[in-house]
């Protein structure tokens, strides 16, 4: 296993271990008296710690796998230093003083990662909480509480958030596999982990808390590989502008782009936690259930409004309300009152006893048509709270079962029951829809073997043309560039650029009237807004147009070259936009929207990681709400949809065979009924200093 | 044998020009001079006005004579007033003298005109009539601006009828897609020499280190990294997301933004600008600086 050292390690030395109550190296001694390995106190000053016996340093103590280090940082390089020389595998640094609090902080920290690197150390943190395993009874961090045994995996970038989590658990009664805290990340980081954790059986979900990726190529794949075999739950911070000012104060780092990271999540089949309420809800319900086969849910009640919310929480999520077969409406309807409702949801009314309630359960369970139940509760006179959670829990089933029981003091008791059981409940029926259709998803990812389509395309000509932009000190490319795009096999409309006002009348008669004309300047990306694009119909148009779109442009923009102008067949289709932009994090991110209105007001566009799949491409494109009007819609033209899934791929291809396209856009992509043309186009790229 | 430089408006290129002729005869071995009869790019040295681009020429050059022989007459709204009022007299003298001095021992005197070709006129000390007193031909230099082609027709017709001898025109600045057509139209002229000057966006930069010195800033990170150019300038107020685009778009930009805009300087660290100044009473996060250290990009604090 990957990280053993870290996780399952057999002997742990404390260096800087203290007598003195209140202090880290004293804390993490406490921490560690269950630890089912050998523990070796390391501090200079010291013969023996809390009976234990105390080395002067690591080298003197008995060999060990794991060293957690809680001394000043100046003097963290030198003890790794004698980690390395004792053959320690593997150093959790514990203390603050690195990366996060300056540059001469951040020379430390590279220092501590060259000298573990050359003794093949690993470390974890720096300026981080610790790391647990309850299996074997160790906890070696400054955690207040030590978690008990269970099959959820925690991954923290915060360590005091790794410490309310644990805190939390030990009031739910929910255990632990593992738990981590990252720290700076300077090594060991979250992918490293993922790694690690996806090979631990007793590992049952992995939920992380990161406020950025290292590498988010990377974090890609392996979400992609561990997705297929447990569920990943993340929570992300810094999910908006104000909250990546506090990644970025917290960590130095970007909290990166809020669609690229939901692109990613969707990719990789990772399951992405709104919240902390929504992590610890939809970590329980994976912890303790099994995956429903599909999205139809059964909902039991005794109260018809719990049901009816229950209902409306269950569709707005995105799930199904089973349909009942025949056989078990006739179950239900046999032993239930005739006044209770026998169909989807299931209400056995207030006075129904432990054993109607239980038995409504059990019947909807057997259904073929459910996949999962929900089980909605209130605390009613008649009801007996804890005989219904001990039938509930009376029995071990195949299929996803959840509650909501829904009150305060009265139904206390019944949770416990329920809780001990491993049925999760939820203060809410809307939480519980929400946890559900997050296992619902999970089960729906397929992970596919499919690779990007390699296309057939001139790379030389478009290295040709990128060669041209950097010899004339470009880093805009526009419609002077347009050939690039026709280089990798999208459709371009006929067109010339002009530099006479006899040139364009000239070129505009062989390609056709009515043609447009267009201000060719890279420097100018809004070119309707000075006035350079014109729809002209016939000749004399043509030459008054050439000599005013000049002078307009002159006007509004006196210091951009201008090229000529660019004389193109009309095209007239649906107007679509593909952009690609350069992510600090994750790399070329790839973008789909309607044009015009619907991407500048309305937002409505879709992301995802490229390369792409051609299934990616397709999701990307069906996934926007403004699909309908692209598919055809109430008699309205279907646009050839196939057409525009290969253009995404063809771009795909293109900002990844090169690499210094920073940014791209052809906008718009005119989607006809056959095939797609792209009308117009700029991109922006970066070269690398020489 | 000497030549003046003047031209249609000020700011066209006239002293770059000067300096590049005067490095290229001294290359050749020869013995130069230079002088700007009217002075008026004014500055303060030393409690004295001088003209600046005397004052850079002599320091270039390490020319001998006093910059009050190299630019003999500032061109002051004092200077102005007394030539209305008649009080003026012996400028012509003085500039003769100055111009005999600078030749003496010389191959040539480069002699820049002031402002553009009008610049003087008042104290009858026009362009033209600067390079009558002197003997001296001319080469009128033109920046590429809006229908310079009329401004050129304008100030050749005007140097000719005053009885200027012009042996050469330049055209400086000329955007690329500018030089063919502007070659046709030079070929029009009937001037003994006639050339262009293409444009060189790197030539309006500065330096990091430039930026560090004219604000007096603290470089906090990447001290080893103060050489690089500077494109364009991008003041950033808006949010992470959208600054990564307009952060791209722009070659080698200087971002400028508040020092408790953490997301705005990580951001820009990330896209790998050339340097990031921050303003604002403190200092940006810590953690924030490493960063930038460890991405090599220099964030400079201005108070």
């Amino acid at each position: 296993m990957k990280l053993e050292s870290l996780l399952f390690p057999k002997s742990i030395a404390v260096i800087g271990a203290s007598p003195k109550r209140g202090k880290v190296g004293n804390a993490l001694l406490l921490n560690l008296k269950n630890f089912q390995g050998e523990v070796y106190p390391v501090n200079p000053n010291y013969e023996t710690i809390l009976g234990m016996k105390c080395y002067s340093s690591v080298i003197d103590a008995p060999p060990c796998e794991l060293a957690v280090i809680a001394i000043p940082a100046p003097f963290v390089p030198s003890v790794v230093e004698e980690c390395g020389r004792a053959g320690v595998k593997c150093a959790v640094v514990i203390s603050a003083g690195f990366r996060e609090s300056g540059v001469e902080g951040l020379r430390l920290e590279k220092e501590v990662l060259k000298i573990a690197s050359s003794y093949g150390v690993r470390i974890l943190g720096p300026n981080c909480l610790g790391v647990g395993n309850p299996r074997t009874g160790m906890n070696a961090s400054f955690s207040a509480t030590s978690p008990r045994k269970g099959n959820i995996a925690v991954v923290s970038q915060s360590g005091a958030l790794l410490t309310s989590i644990l805190d939390w658990a030990d009031r739910m009664e929910v255990g632990f596999s593992a738990f981590v805290s990252l720290g700076n990340k300077a090594d060991i980081d979250e992918v490293d982990l993922l790694e690690a954790l996806v090979e631990d059986d007793e590992t049952r979900v992995i939920m992380i808390y990161i406020e950025g990726v290292s590498d988010g190529r990377r974090f890609l794949e392996t979400a992609k590989k561990v997705s297929a075999i447990k569920p990943v739950v993340v929570l992300k911070g810094g999910r908006t502008g104000a909250g990546s000012r506090a990644v970025s104060s917290h960590t130095g780092s970007i909290a990166g782009s809020e669609s690229a990271y939901t692109a990613a999540f969707k990719q990789s089949g990772v399951i992405q936690a709104s919240s902390l309420e929504e992590l610890f809800d939809v970590a329980q319900v994976f912890a303790y259930q099994p995956l429903p086969e599909g999205d139809r849910v059964a909902i039991v009640t005794n109260a018809g409004g719990l049901g009816i919310l229950g209902t409306d929480a269950c569709v707005m999520k995105g799930l199904r309300l089973s349909d009942f077969s025949s056989s078990t409406i006739d179950e239900l309807r046999s032993f239930l009152p005739p006044s209770a409702n026998v169909y989807n949801p299931v209400d056995v009314l207030g006075d129904a006893d432990a054993d109607v309630y239980s038995r409504a359960v059990f019947t909807v369970m057997k259904d073929p048509n459910v996949d999962a139940v929900m089980c909605l509760t209130s605390p009613q006179a008649m009801t007996d709270i804890e005989a219904i959670a001990k039938m509930l829990c009376s029995r071990q089933f195949s299929k996803t079962i959840l509650a909501s029981f829904v009150g305060g003091s009265y139904i206390e008791k019944g949770v416990s029951i329920l809780r001990r059981a491993g049925i999760p409940n939820y203060p809410y029926p809307e939480r519980a829809a929400s946890a559900l259709n997050a296992m619902v998803k999970y089960t729906m990812f397929k992970p596919s073997k499919e690779k990007p389509e390699r296309f057939d395309v001139d790379y030389h000509k478009v290295r040709e043309i990128l060669e041209n932009v950097r010899k004339e000190g470009r880093n805009e490319l526009g419609l002077l560039d347009m050939d690039m795009l026709s280089a990798y096999g999208i459709t371009i409309p006929k067109y010339r650029i002009v530099r006479s006002a006899e040139e364009a009348v000239d070129a505009a008669s062989r390609i056709g009237y009515p043609v447009v004309m267009k201000i060719v300047s890279p420097q100018i990306s809004h070119k309707t807004e000075v006035g350079g694009v014109r729809v002209v119909s016939d000749r004399d148009e043509a030459e008054v147009v050439y000599n005013s779109m000049l002078s307009s442009v002159k006007r509004y923009a006196p210091d951009v070259h201008v090229y000529g102008v660019m004389v193109q067949e009309m095209v007239k289709g649906k107007e679509t936009i593909v952009g690609a932009v350069e992510d600090v994090q994750f790399g070329k991110v790839l973008m789909f929207g309607l044009g015009g209105i619907y991407v500048e007001v309305l937002k409505d566009v879709s992301f995802r990681i490229s390369p792409i799949t051609k299934s990616e491409a397709m999701e990307m494109v069906r996934e926007i709400k403004t699909y309908p009007l692209i598919a055809g819609v109430r008699g309205g033209e279907r646009c050839d949809v196939d057409a525009i899934v290969e253009c995404i791929q063809r771009i795909s291809q293109l900002v990844e065979e090169h690499p210094e396209i920073v940014e791209f856009e052809i906008n718009p992509l005119m989607a006809l009924q056959k095939g797609c043309v792209a009308v117009d186009f700029r991109a922006n790229v970066k070269w690398d200093e020489s | 044998m000497s030549v003046m430089l003047v031209s249609n408006m000020t700011k066209s290129g006239k002293s770059a020009i000067c300096v590049g002729l005067i490095s290229v005869l001294i290359e050749r071995g020869k013995k130069v001079g230079y002088m700007k009869p009217i002075g008026n790019a004014l500055v303060e040295v030393e409690k004295k006005l001088v003209d600046e681009d005397a004052l850079v020429m002599k320091g270039l050059f390490s020319f001998s004579e006093p910059l009050e022989m190299i630019s003999p007459i500032s061109y002051t709204e004092k200077l102005i007033q007394s030539s209305i009022k008649g009080e003026i007299t012996n400028l012509q003298s003085t500039i003769t003298r100055a111009f005999a001095e600078i030749s003496s021992g010389k191959d040539f005197v480069i002699v820049e005109g002031a402002g553009g070709l009008g610049t003087g006129s008042v104290i009858g000390l026009s362009n033209s009539q600067v390079a009558k007193l002197l003997d001296l031909p001319v080469v009128l230099v033109a920046s590429d601006k809006d229908f310079v082609e009329d401004d050129i027709l304008t100030s050749l017709s005007l140097l000719r009828y005053e009885g200027i001898r012009v042996c050469g025109v330049v055209v400086n600045d000329v955007p690329s897609y500018r030089v063919e057509w502007m070659e046709r139209f030079l070929d029009t002229l009937e001037v003994p020499m006639a050339s262009i000057i293409p444009s060189e966006p790197r030539l309006r930069t500065v330096t990091v280190n430039e930026i560090v010195e004219l604000t007096g800033a603290d470089v906090l990170s990447a001290h080893h990294n103060l050489d690089g150019e500077v494109g364009t300038l991008v003041v950033g107020a808006l949010d992470s997301e959208s600054s990564v685009r307009s952060f791209r778009r722009r070659k080698d930009a200087v971002i400028v933004t508040g020092s408790g805009r953490s997301d705005i300087i990580s951001t820009a660290i990330g896209c790998c600008v050339r340097c990031v100044v921050v303003s604002g009473d403190h200092p940006p996060d810590r953690a924030v600086v490493s960063y930038a250290e460890e991405c090599g990009v220099p964030v400079l604090h201005t108070r």
